[in-house]
């Protein structure tokens, strides 16, 4: 059982590729220099899907320490300069949200999962 | 900043790790095996302040337990405390360490994340001032499609506590033209 769907759009922040990668140390260049991204064939720097999870996160639990488990598949690539929709589905007892992300028609996550403590 | 020590030729204190859907509500892990020494790639990672406060304002997290040293004080811890998704850093020089490595048999150039879980111990609290150690091994290697997909298991813990599990999915494309 499941309430109704809260859709948040989020605007990633200037230079957000730069700021994760330093903050997560994953510096994949793909998210952070455009050449190295068109060099592998993407439109220009994307979104590292962990942030786009992360947002995920932020909705589904604004107390994040009651998060006990999150899964979720990455789809297609996000784009920093577009705003990122996150779609929440709350379970009715409180334990727990599905949850999914994109950028218009371009699913980012998808069968989003998340169990949270009492 | 994550210091690699792996792929480790030999763990003092073997790590747990657990197997299952991550997601599954339950307070402890099912210990599996103690982790071999071969097969598995190791990082640690010192969590500070200023890397708590830059992943909390990278991912707009405001807790005040993250944020402000005085509340996390207040709370009882000795400093901010790390949200949960942090996992996604301090775990992540042992995936890389593994994924880098051509013996763990990851074709980097080819791999695109797929899917991720993670599972947190109910006291996971990782506070500005431990170290987490990680251990990452390579779990399911299934193929669907032109894609093969492998899963790499981490486990985490700051001393001899469990803090974390995750689940990070490889998508490889297949050998071919790129």
């Amino acid at each position: 059982m499941s309430g109704a769907e809260e859709v948040t759009r989020i605007a990633p922040p200037a230079d957000v590729g730069r700021r994760y990668a330093d903050a997560s140390g994953d510096h994949n260049p793909i998210h952070v220099d455009g050449a190295a991204a068109r060099a592998v064939g993407l439109p220009g720097p994307i979104l590292h899907g962990m942030w786009t999870l992360a947002q995920a996160a932020n909705l589904v639990a604004e107390d994040p320490f009651r998060l006990e488990a999150i899964t979720v598949e990455f789809r297609g690539i996000g784009l920093p300069g577009e705003p990122v929709e996150v779609t929440v589905r709350r379970d009715e007892d409180g334990g727990g949200a599905t949850f999914a992300a994109a950028q218009g028609p371009r699913e980012l996550l998808r069968n989003g999962r998340a169990a949270l403590r009492p | 900043m994550a210091h690699i020590v792996g792929p480790s030729s030999g763990l003092a204190n073997p790590l747990l790790l657990t197997e299952g859907d991550p997601t599954e509500r339950r307070d402890r892990p099912r210990i599996v095996a103690l982790m071999a020494a071969d097969n598995t790639w190791v990082s640690t990672f010192a969590v500070t302040r200023e890397g708590v406060s830059a992943f909390c304002a990278a991912t707009g997290t405001t807790h005040p337990l993250c944020r402000d040293p005085d509340a996390a004080r207040a709370a009882g811890f000795a400093d901010v405390v790390a949200p949960p998704m942090f996992a996604a850093a301090y775990a992540l020089g042992a995936v890389n360490a593994l994924q880098h490595d051509p013996a763990a048999g990851i074709d980097a150039a080819r791999a695109v994340h797929g899917a991720q879980s993670f599972r947190w111990a109910s006291d996971e609290r990782v506070v500005a001032g431990d170290v987490v150690e990680t251990a990452a091994r390579v779990g399911a290697r299934t193929r669907r499609g032109t894609l093969e997909l492998v899963e790499i298991l981490t486990s985490s813990r700051v001393g001899e506590r469990w803090v974390c599990d995750g689940r990070w999915t490889a998508a490889v494309r297949s050998e071919g033209p790129s």
